[in-house]
């Protein structure tokens, strides 16, 4: 509890602050009382602070007892709207750190918080990762209120529930659990909220920290889904979902993520369904190429030749004999370099990037075939396996560990241990849930309802009628909710 | 809770499974030229739901499980559970057998014997490991592969269709027609598989015996059709018909397809494997075990009946006898028609 | 488990070393595979592809073949085709080749020598089949000028045959679903490797095709000509083609046939198989030096459905003289009345070579080509 006399007070917040350098404590008077502004240097916006602190406090007239003082502090005076009591050393830390301005009477043992946050943040800007052609350009930004109204702005309906909550015992990360009334599944909701308010992380820094804890384990796949976009989240909020947004993160996680979903875009939502059809079909043989071509290929070249068609067949073999190295190890180091590429193209500046990628890519891919060590055809092999691999950002590491593993399989045991590879990780997938959620749905179990927005995507004049039901809410018991 | 599934999606694991018997003719069960054929699978499939009407009904009152109400009852349980165990074995021995049969007929010939303990052993441990409702699952997407594989592999080749081959006789043998029904039915084995795990999928078991078999019997008709037309009377000299049709099919991207067909094959082989280790799984957890010592003797289970199926490659008078009860379908008719009454004595010596 | 599957993914990779595999480059992509009779055993000729010459970042390097012959002998077709893999010093992969062709002695035992590929599990079953009127060898050792391999000519060749109504392409499948019965029979494509005294290949040879060999699992019963080959084209294959040229009141008139539709009906009478064979088609002229073929049309509709009836005819009479059914017929009889066929399946050959053809020809002139006005 605050002790009524203030410098007692400051002495011990100074202590368990450690006399930290950004604590700002400003004494002054008011209405002929001493009191103390505490704050935290770069938290808050000095022309607020300014104007919703320092003016009106300096605006009260005559002398006034602390408790009169703290009355009109508390009630008659309209400091901001984000205004809150605050009656502990801890409490007045934790405002203070959260970039409020906390008010210290002296002689009263509440101290009052007022919000002015203000710091300097990026502003809101096209996303990174989730372009789209036809939509809106807005994406997350680390500021957790900017994103809050970013999602409210797109859902002015009471329906739409924001909660803050703080996580990480010393980062005291605020974070703001989404969800829609009457869309959104309440069992699903205090299983996420429990699983966040047990989080036994001290440092929260990135949505990546907690997103461990929302899932079920798995090595490869993910049941919790990160965006960039407001729209992605906010439809993903209408079809039941709960939105997580991390202070600090320009990525909101939602729970559950389908495996579908990986194959599914803002944009097929405003082009034709039938384009949006065709599209996603792309994407899946997309993924089906970029994990299993190359290590096919090898397959197919060391074991079982006689299934290429003839002329290609005479053309690869032609290809392979100008080179010293078997078909496994031109490909296994061809995708070791690719994946150096890809890496080295991640981390460095964009402007250096294109220039790594125009070595990488063009003079060294051209080199390695002219100069006799690598096959033409393995080379296209893996470029267009890595290529295909772009097309579902959201799964890209995943295809680069299983791309690799499927060509050791494929090169050393042929179809066979292809076919037993697929076989293990189809369980292995299909064995996934989140929340009671199967990942594969509504593949498997197979729902006609949910693939009217997987496979296909519906015309808006029946997606319309009916609400989504991509969660399977009308689907058996048995499937949702038993994890 | 875990070992919870939906009805559908047992039906569509248990009818990939039934296909998988379809793989390969082991010898003395080679395909008949003729439509006469198109008649056995129909009967098969009639004499099949005559046979689920005991389990159906003993499964009706204990929510699909076929050892749900003897469940503790000393004896006469372990009893039962040995009798069925016994039964699961010899399913998935015979299942085993047929896969190695099948692949040491195909492509899959150049790899090595090993191969196939170590690989489809370890799918099998692994899938048995994470219960029924991802191998369920799996399956279900193994299902939509093999529709996807049915539909490419038909139009590949409707030119070597030719209807000429198809003629209306459908009873061109009276004299053989038993034999071959009971042994097309005997290839059913996973009836007493279904009214196992049926408790699984909800209980509904009748629902999910009238998807299976109406699934298994289009399937297999469909596929006796292309091997009739396309192969005319080669159908009755091939013991691996279905992959002679995709080693035929040319899909220009593709000389052959009979690659992806084997991948396709074994994978349902590794399901059947897995479904009968699943049943073994309940069979034991009613009756023996308890807990993870279930899912350990499962595992067990699965391990043995994929060694055993090397044992009757190397001794194959150790086979001879055991196709021959397979041939005149007497395991099924064991485990579907002596094995439900038993429990429902058991149920009553329980409750009294 | 992640143990368990650690331990047997370790033994795979161990065991990795167990299968036989080999690299592209160290394939014989066989082409093409000739067998002929040796004595007791056979010799094996197998044309595969030259990497030299081809792929990768090089151009076609025309000094060198496309294709390479080796050839081996062995007392059966499987140790041949060893000895013939031994002296190319590569792993021979015969489930590649596009086309097998006997010699006319190895055509006597036509099912046994098929059962080399037909039932391996890598053969090629859409692999063509050809009879040669001397040996193998002597065909596939005709090297064309052109860029592409042998082989690939040799199959050109059987389809344009084909396209024309002289001969019809049998690939393996086929051939084998015509043998495996002892009632059945296949015609092959007769190749014969002739000299054509001109500059079109590297030694003056070319390969023609004869007709037809007509073959049933055991035996070689017989040559058919030309004009047989058309009629077995135009009664087993559905909208099959053909060019002929008939003459009318002196004049030669070039058509060309379409559209074929047989329809055999069998009956069995006084003990006798009969088959009552209507046969229709289209055709059109593509040339002609009647000056008003339009007023003719009658008259060439009845003179080319002569024509193609004798061509029927000629087939149909060669399969009675043989006892060799080649043209499906036990399929009409079974298709018609299985308890037909239930009568005669035990002594077909014999019934078939008493059997009754009664041919009838509708042909509908559709229209008139370029050169009618």
């Amino acid at each position: 509890m605050l002790e009524k006399e203030l410098t007692k007070n400051i002495i011990n917040i100074r202590a368990v602050m450690k006399n930290s350098s950004d604590l700002v404590v400003k004494y002054a008077k008011a209405g002929g009382c001493d009191i103390c502004v505490l704050c935290c240097d770069g938290q808050i916006d000095a022309n607020r602070t300014a104007n919703l602190v320092y003016r009106p406090l300096s605006e009260i007239d005559g002398n006034v007892t602390p408790e009169r003082l703290a009355a009109m502090i508390g009630g008659e005076l309209l400091l901001a709207c984000d205004e809150k009591p605050v009656t502990t050393a801890d409490e007045v830390i934790g405002a203070v750190l959260a970039g409020f301005c906390v008010i210290l009477i002296d002689g009263v043992g509440t101290g009052y918080a007022v919000g002015a946050q203000g710091f300097e943040t990026r502003a809101v800007a096209q996303p990174e990762n989730h372009r789209n052609i036809r939509g809106s350009r807005e994406g997350f930004v680390e500021a957790l209120h900017i994103n809050m109204s970013l999602v409210r702005r797109r859902v002015k309906s009471p329906e739409l529930t924001l909660r803050t909550m703080k996580i990480g015992s010393v980062s005291n990360t605020e974070i703001c659990i989404c969800s829609m009334d009457g869309r959104t599944d309440r069992k699903l909701l205090k299983a996420v909220t429990d699983r966040l308010e047990r989080l036994p992380l001290s440092l929260v820094l990135e949505s990546g920290f907690v997103q461990p804890f929302l899932e079920e384990k798995h090595p490869l796949f993910s049941g919790v889904g990160a965006t960039e976009r407001p729209d992605t989240f906010v439809s993903k909020l209408y079809e039941g979902r709960i939105g997580i947004i991390i202070d600090g993160s320009p990525f909101a996680l939602y729970v559950p993520k389908l495996f579908s979903e990986n194959f599914i875009m803002l944009d097929d939502y405003v082009e034709k369904p039938v384009f949006a059809f065709f599209i996603r079909l792309i994407r899946y043989a997309a993924f089906f190429i970029a994990i299993l071509l190359p290590g096919f290929y090898t397959a197919l070249a060391n074991f079982h030749p006689e299934l290429i068609p003839d002329p290609l067949l005479r053309n690869l073999a032609a290809a392979e004999a100008l080179t010293p190295y078997s078909v496994l190890t031109e490909c296994v180091i061809l995708d070791i370099f690719y994946e150096i590429m890809r890496e080295a193209g991640l981390r460095l500046p964009s402007n250096v990037g294109h220039a790594v990628s125009i070595v990488g890519g063009i003079v060294i891919g051209d080199i390695v075939v002219s100069a006799g060590l690598v096959g033409a055809p393995m080379l296209l092999t893996v470029a267009i396996a890595s290529i295909s691999g772009y097309i579902i950002s959201d799964l890209n590491n995943q295809i680069s560990l299983l791309r690799f593993g499927f060509i050791l399989l494929g090169g050393m045991f042929g179809l066979f241990g292809l076919t037993t590879g697929s076989f293990v990780l189809l369980v292995s997938v299909c064995s996934l849930e989140t929340c009671g959620v199967p990942f594969t749905a509504p593949l498997s179990p197979f729902s006609f309802a949910g693939m009217r927005d997987t496979l296909f995507r519906a015309d808006w004049h029946e997606l319309g009628k009916t609400e989504p039901d991509v969660l399977g809410k009308n689907a058996p018991e048995v499937h949702r909710h038993e994890g | 809770m875990r070992d919870k599934t939906g009805a559908r999606e047992l039906a569509a694991a248990l009818a990939v499974s039934r296909i998988f018997a379809e793989a390969a003719s082991l010898p003395d069960e080679y395909h008949t030229y003729g439509m006469q054929r198109f008649t056995v699978i129909v009967l098969s499939f009639a004499l099949t739901a005559v046979l689920f009407m005991s389990l159906y009904f003993v499964t009706k009152r204990t929510g699909g499980r076929l050892f749900g109400a003897v469940s503790g009852n000393g004896a006469l349980t372990g009893f039962l559970g040995a009798l069925f165990s016994l039964y699961l074995l010899y399913s998935a021995a015979e299942t085993g057998l047929r896969a190695h049969y099948y692949t040491s007929g195909t492509i899959f010939d150049a790899a090595p014997s090993e191969y196939f303990y170590l690989f489809i052993g370890a799918a099998l441990l692994f899938a048995v490991h994470k219960g029924i409702r991802p191998t369920v699952r799996a399956a279900v997407v193994t299902a939509g592969l093999f529709a996807l594989f049915m539909l490419v592999i038909s139009l590949a080749l409707i030119p070597d269709i030719d209807l000429d081959r198809l003629y209306p006789s459908p009873v061109d043998d009276p004299d053989s027609l038993p034999a071959q029904v009971l042994r097309e039915t005997a290839r059913n084995c996973e009836l007493p598989v279904l009214a196992v795990l049926g408790g699984s999928a909800g209980g509904k078991n009748g629902r999910t015996f009238a998807a299976y078999a109406a699934v298994s019997c289009l399937v297999l008709l469909l596929m006796t059709f292309l091997g009739t037309t396309v192969f005319g009377e080669l159908v009755s000299r091939l013991d691996l018909p279905f992959y002679s049709l995709s080693s035929t099919a040319d899909i220009r991207v593709l000389h052959r397809i009979n690659g992806i067909d084997v991948m396709l094959w074994v994978m349902a082989a590794i399901i059947r494997l897995a479904l009968i280790s699943l049943a073994f799984r309940e069979t034991a957890a009613a009756c023996f075990a308890r807990g993870k010592s279930a899912d350990i003797a499962a595992l067990i289970f699965a391990a043995v009946s994929v060694g055993l199926s090397e044992l009757f490659t190397v001794y194959p008078a150790l086979f001879t006898p055991v196709q021959r009860l397979s041939a005149a379908c007497l395991p099924l008719i064991a485990a579907a028609v002596i094995i439900p009454p038993l429990t429902l004595i058991g149920k009553r010596r329980k409750h009294s | 488990m992640k143990r368990l599957i650690i331990v047997i993914l370790a033994a795979a990779v161990i065991l990795s070393g167990c299968s036989a595999h080999a690299e592209l480059n160290e394939l014989a992509i066989a082409e093409a595979i000739g067998i002929d009779r040796a004595g007791d055993g056979y010799t094996v000729t197998l044309q595969y592809f030259n990497t030299d010459t081809t792929g990768g970042t090089t151009a076609i390097d025309s000094s060198q073949p496309n294709a390479v012959t080796v050839s081996g002998s062995g007392m059966t077709i499987e140790s041949a085709l060893g000895a013939a893999s031994y002296s190319c010093g590569k792993t021979v992969m015969p489930g590649s080749a596009g086309l097998i062709v006997f010699g006319k002695d190895a055509a006597f035992d036509l099912m046994d020598s098929l059962s080399f590929a037909a039932s391996h599990y890598s053969g090629n079953p859409r692999a063509y089949i050809a009879v040669s009127e001397t040996t193998a060898a002597d065909i596939l050792n005709v090297k064309f000028s052109e860029g592409n391999a042998s082989v690939e000519k040799l199959e050109g060749l059987m389809k344009n045959a084909e396209a024309l109504g002289m001969s019809r392409t049998v690939m393996l499948h086929e051939a084998a679903e015509m043998l495996c019965e002892p009632t059945r029979s296949v015609v092959l494509p007769m190749l014969e490797a002739v000299d054509c005294g001109s500059e079109l290949t590297e030694e003056g040879n070319t390969v023609t095709i004869t007709g037809g060999a007509l073959c049933t699992g055991d035996r070689f019963a017989g040559t058919l000509p030309p004009g047989a080959m058309s009629g077995l084209c135009l009664l087993t294959d559905e909208g099959a083609t053909c060019e002929m040229t008939v003459k009318l009141r002196g004049e030669d008139v070039c058509l060309a046939v379409y559209g074929t539709d047989a329809k055999i009906a069998p009956s069995i009478e006084n003990g006798a198989m009969r088959f009552d064979v209507r046969l229709s088609a289209d055709c059109k002229i593509v040339s002609t030096q009647l000056s008003d073929p339009f007023g003719e049309r009658e008259a060439v509709e009845r003179i080319a459905a002569a024509e193609l009836g004798a061509r029927v005819s000629l087939f149909l009479e060669a399969i009675k003289r043989y006892g060799a059914d080649a043209a499906g017929l036990s399929y009409k009889i079974r298709s018609y009345s299985p308890e037909m066929w239930k009568a005669v399946a035990g002594n077909y050959r014999e019934a078939l070579e008493n059997a009754e053809f009664t041919v009838s020809c509708d042909l509908h002139l559709e229209r008139f080509g370029i050169m009618h006005g």
